[in-house]
């Protein structure tokens, strides 16, 4: 079965990911369990939910296009580890601020 | 004599030749300083009414999430749905009329809908009434759209050559 774009691109995004060549954040108070990545003129969210997890391409008019592991069960394990990957991101850039605030106190 | 004449009168011909050019290098020169004038003038005159556009966008941009905030407070919830789309489409137009904006201020706009989005979609999704901290939740992120990104935008692009 051939790759459609938006599995390439969560490809891509695991490898980023696992480089720390990108920078994932929290989506905000509305929605905790969901990260984004924000980038000029787009966006992407993962989202951890019951049935899985699914990852959106957003630009600036809404949705683009999304994956999520339920339709493509073979992308489960991608779309899992981008999520673990993005939370350990983000929980050990807070570790470090916290440290430096400690330090320059 | 004739030859003298003659060679005076060539002279003389010349020398109102070169007069005659040194006058139309002149006017030449004249009529440049006024062309790059004009296309000074008329640059300056666009910066302004780009400035001024601009200008309209960002408050426009800000009071409609000032008028959100309100909305929020009050709990109306189908008034608030109309606003997120008003303040997506003010976002996108910025981003697409100022493509000279920063990297990094363009970030901050796809930041901004994104929050927009989500609130659009918990408004949309939450049935019965919506609780009050929740709404209050949102006003503190459209206070951090308004005090980060439409301030910004308001100091980088009021200062931004046409």
């Amino acid at each position: 079965m051939t790759e459609t774009k938006i599995q390439e691109l969560a490809r891509q995004l695991l490898s980023q990911t696992k480089a720390n060549k990108v920078e994932w954040e929290k989506t905000g108070r509305l929605s905790e369990n969901d990260l984004r990545l924000v980038f000029p003129g787009g966006s992407f969210i993962i989202e951890e939910r019951l049935e899985g997890h699914r990852l959106s391409v957003h630009d600036l008019s809404g949705v683009v296009d999304q994956l999520d592991s339920e339709s493509f069960p073979e992308s489960a394990g991608t779309l899992e580890e981008i999520y673990r990957l993005a939370q350990a991101q983000i929980k050990d850039r807070g570790i470090e601020k916290a440290l430096e605030f400690l330090k320059n106190r | 004599m004739f030859g003298d004449v003659g060679n005076a009168a060539s002279l003389a011909g010349v020398i109102v030749s070169l007069l005659g050019l040194g006058f139309a290098i002149l006017q030449l020169r004249k009529l440049r300083g006024e062309a790059r004038a004009a296309r000074e003038a008329a640059e300056a005159a666009r910066a302004a009414i780009r400035r001024d556009l601009t200008n309209t966008e960002l408050v426009r941009l800000d009071s409609t999430i000032q008028n959100l905030k309100e909305v929020h407070r009050s709990g109306n919830r189908e008034r608030a749905l109309d606003q997120y789309t008003i303040i997506v489409r003010g976002l996108r137009e910025i981003a697409l009329s100022h493509p000279s904006l920063s990297s990094d201020q363009q970030t901050q706009i796809s930041r901004a809908t994104l929050t927009d989005f989500n609130m659009e979609h918990a408004v949309e999704a939450l049935t019965g009434n919506i609780p009050q901290d929740l709404w209050q939740d949102m006003n503190s992120e459209l206070t951090e759209i308004q005090s980060g990104l439409v301030q910004g935008l308001e100091a980088q692009l009021s200062g931004e050559p046409s």
